[in-house]
């Protein structure tokens, strides 16, 4: 990765020792330098929170939008400029919650952008409120006996949205999460990655899941490679997060982004 | 029309009669032959079938208020139009009615109107066209014949903008009886 | 008439004025009384070579407008009532960055649901006031179909130049009216100004216009565009002299230039003693009433707001003439009367002339309301 793809002088960034989301930004600023883009046609477009920050800390063209809005945002600059490579940084609550009905509607529509969820499991920057993706009786400033709300599995609900590629990958697996951000920008359509990071300043603390190299390295226990879960039972995946590729199709020739016939 | 006045017309009935697109066809006769125009319609919650009010004004000189405030010339093609917007109406308006579905209104004297044309409009333009789809183009003829508010070659021309090619024949034909409805109405038609 | 005169709707109105300003980007989402806009685009833009795009919500909507603008394009939607309150944030949004967008907002009868096909004048105070934070903000209204097209045109060049948010504030009677209008000027247009030089470029740093030269997304300036209080590299900032002199910049950059944006049509107000001050439709009734009301020997004028705000009290009260009668005619509850009454305090008789039926005050009305209320 080449260093001027961040603006060193707008460092150190905001995010707490241990904070996940700079391992996020690293692959995703490894997997452009490996896909050779032209650095003055990539746009970043980001929401609110903690991950949406990433950009600014790049050398790239970038807009911090609202809360929620980066996606309506990075699709009025996708049409009105199709020559660039448009790619939203979010959050879990970012993207799910007061953005989810974009986020839907961008992949119904299978927009040619990519959306990469940088996925704590909480509301870090305003200090650890629950988010849709909070696993069930997870501990939160907004659930102090536990969550009640059943999570949303992205992925899932990426794919029924009709993404034509969506893929999951974990910060442990730093090669991995390379390979699946890099696949994601190049695929033709919309596109999304659930980067699972970690807030050990608020989730991993109000939940006891340890130091941040702890969180960090636990992910080799509960997460498993989509080759290997396809061979497992339901039962053997319980508690399992799965990471892989799980969308990765042809986009809808409708949706090829040729403009209209042009009606007499 | 005498020069410099200001002519108000006010079309009620039933959605999908077509008075909107009368009162567009007219509007763009009159702008034909160098007038000015208003155009407005009342918009409802229903698509088709409602109750439904098409207005237009005719001037020789700039419009500043664009709504009808005291029609010149009512046209009232079904009695739930009548009753629905056949309010606002004074001693100068002449009032068409059709009298294929209407029954002459008690309401309607000297002391309210300017006079009434009951014509068996819908009637009329079924036994001649065989068809419903000439009824509001019927009416321009009618409105035409009544008030020569614009000449029949503009009204043709302009409806020969809006109407599609395999019915441009019935709605000539439809403009036609209108005129010639009001010419014979003596024998037929009512006036107070 | 030329043969450019055509009849045409003020949605339509609209949507011809904003592609010959030279949009080639809508997006948008169905509501009454706007959605012909949308209807106009969706089969006009593909034509002229531009963008069409229906949204999931007007959030998303004003979004994409303002995503569309940053990479270059000219940029509208359009919006009713309760729309324009959910795209309140991403106008907010739009002043900030600077993006250059139109919204046309055309009023209905509200608060809420209200009556989507009835007229009122209740958005007035919605289009200054209505995103959260002191904030700048264009809103033009039109009259006539005629005008809905000219100040689309307007507004479109406006929004370039300054690079501010403009609305077209409209309503139902003017969204669904027929008239003539004729579209045979070519319009005369204005680019936003982009930089040369990408050796010391500062995104928000300004020369005296105090208005920025902000590069186009992908134009390799790499540009980074925030909500948040910025500094001119465009970098977020929590320093309060930063943030105050933002804020007084974006207020600037408009009011050192009432005389370019400020229009009003005045009738007759040199010699009046009762002066109607009104926009949008309901000047339109006032114009007859005046005329009536001159026919009758009564010394009346009118002042019609062309460009709502930017509201110049000074302007406001030196176009007004010496009239002691100051009638506000609005389909609301009261809202240019507060802005009237700002300017003239106590030295004139400020009377309040109101309407919300959701229908429109017509000219024998104003001419009744005189004679019943002595003025």
């Amino acid at each position: 990765m080449k260093l001027d793809a961040l603006r060193s002088e707008r460092l150190p960034n905001i995010w707490c020792p241990g904070c996940g989301n700079g391992i996020v930004l690293r692959a995703l600023l490894e997997a452009i330098d490996q896909l050779k883009l032209d650095p003055d046609k990539v746009v970043l477009v980001s929401g609110i929170g903690c991950s949406s920050r990433a950009p600014a800390y790049t050398a790239f063209d970038n807009v911090h939008t609202l809360h929620g809005r980066a996606i309506p945002v990075a699709t009025g600059i996708k049409l009105a400029n199709p020559d660039l490579t448009v790619i939203v940084v979010t959050g879990d609550g970012d993207s799910s919650a007061i953005g989810g009905n974009h986020l839907i509607h961008a992949a119904r529509r299978d927009v040619d952008i990519t959306v990469i969820v940088f996925n704590n499991f909480n509301y870090g920057m305003t200090g650890g409120q629950g988010s849709p993706l909070t696993p069930v009786s997870s501990i939160t400033t907004t659930a102090p006996n536990g969550t009640l709300d059943r999570p949303f599995d992205l992925v899932n609900l990426a794919a029924g949205a009709g993404a034509t590629y969506v893929a999951r990958s974990g910060i442990y697996f730093t090669k991995h999460m390379v390979d699946h951000i890099r696949k994601a920008i190049a695929h033709h359509g919309f596109s999304l990655v659930d980067a699972v990071a970690q807030c050990p300043t608020y989730f991993g603390r109000f939940n006891k899941k340890g130091s941040a190299g702890q969180m960090l390295v636990s992910q080799k226990d509960w997460m498993v490679l989509k080759s290997v879960a396809d061979k497992k039972t339901p039962e053997e995946l319980v508690g399992k997060t799965v990471i892989g590729e799980f969308v990765n199709i042809e986009r809808n020739p409708a949706q090829s982004g040729e403009a209209p016939k042009e009606q007499a | 029309m005498e020069s410099d006045k200001r002519f108000e017309l006010r079309m009620t009935g039933s959605g999908g009669q077509g008075l909107i697109l009368a009162s567009i066809i007219l509007a763009e006769a009159a702008m034909l032959e160098g007038k000015t125009v208003t155009q407005s319609q009342v918009y409802g919650a229903e698509a088709r079938g409602g109750t439904t009010k098409a207005e237009l004004i005719v001037s020789d000189r700039h419009i500043a208020y664009p709504k009808v405030t005291d029609p010149d010339l009512l046209a009232a093609m079904t009695n739930e139009g009548l009753k629905q917007y056949g309010g606002g109406i004074s001693r100068r308006t002449e009032v068409i009615i059709d009298s294929s579905v209407m029954a002459i209104p008690d309401l309607l004297d000297e002391e309210n109107c300017r006079g009434l044309v009951a014509l068996p409009i819908r009637n009329t333009v079924v036994a001649r066209l065989q068809s419903e789809l000439g009824l509001n183009v019927a009416l321009l003829g009618i409105i035409q014949g009544l008030t020569s508010i614009v000449r029949v070659e503009s009204l043709r021309e302009a409806v020969a903008m809006h109407v599609k090619k395999q019915f441009l024949n019935l709605n000539m034909q439809a403009l036609d009886l209108g005129i010639e409805m009001v010419e014979t109405q003596s024998g037929q038609g009512i006036r107070i | 008439m030329s043969e450019r005169v055509v009849l045409m709707q003020g949605n339509e109105a609209v949507a011809e004025g904003a592609l010959a300003a030279g949009v080639r980007f809508f997006a948008g989402y169905p509501i009454t009384p706007s959605s012909e806009i949308a209807e106009v685009m969706a089969r006009r833009m593909p034509q002229v070579g531009g963008t069409f795009i229906q949204m999931e919500d007007e959030i998303s909507s004003i979004m994409a407008i303002i995503g569309a603008s940053l990479a270059g394009k000219k940029v509208l939607t359009a919006t009713s009532g309760p729309g324009f309150s959910l795209m309140q944030e991403g106008l907010g949004y739009a002043c900030m960055i600077e993006a250059p967008i139109v919204i046309l907002e055309s009023m209905r009868y509200g608060p809420s649901t209200g009556m989507p096909t009835k007229v009122s004048q209740m958005d007035l105070m919605q289009t200054r006031w209505g995103t959260h934070g002191d904030h700048w903000i264009i809103v033009l209204s039109p009259s006539s179909v005629e005008e809905s097209y000219q100040l689309t045109i307007r507004a479109v060049n406006l929004a370039e130049k300054y690079r501010n948010p403009v609305i077209l504030l409209s309503d139902e009677t003017i969204s669904h009216l027929r008239e003539p209008i004729d579209t045979s000027t070519t319009p005369t247009l204005v680019e936003r100004k982009l930089p040369v030089d990408k050796t010391g470029y500062l995104p928000y740093k300004t020369d005296a216009s105090l208005i920025p030269t902000i590069a186009n997304l992908g134009t390799g300036y790499r540009t980074s565009f925030t909500g948040l209080v910025h500094n001119e590299s465009g970098f977020q900032t929590a320093n309060g002299h930063v943030a105050e002199a933002l804020i007084e910049r974006l207020r600037d950059k408009l009011f050192n230039n009432l005389d370019d944006i400020i229009q009003y049509e005045s009738d007759r107000v040199e010699d009046a003693d009762i002066v109607f001050m009104s926009f949008g439709i309901t000047a339109r009734a006032v114009s007859e009433a005046v005329e009536s009301l001159r026919s009758q020997g009564r010394k009346a004028g009118s002042l019609r707001f062309i460009t709502l705000f930017p509201f110049d009290d000074d302007r406001v009260r030196s176009a007004a003439g010496h009239a002691r009668t100051v009638v506000v005619p609005e389909l609301n509850s009261g809202q240019l009367v507060l802005l009237i009454k700002r300017v003239f305090g106590d030295s004139r008789q400020i009377v309040p002339m109101n309407k919300i039926n959701g229908d429109l005050i017509s000219p024998q009305e104003i001419l009744s309301f005189v004679k019943e209320e002595n003025l």
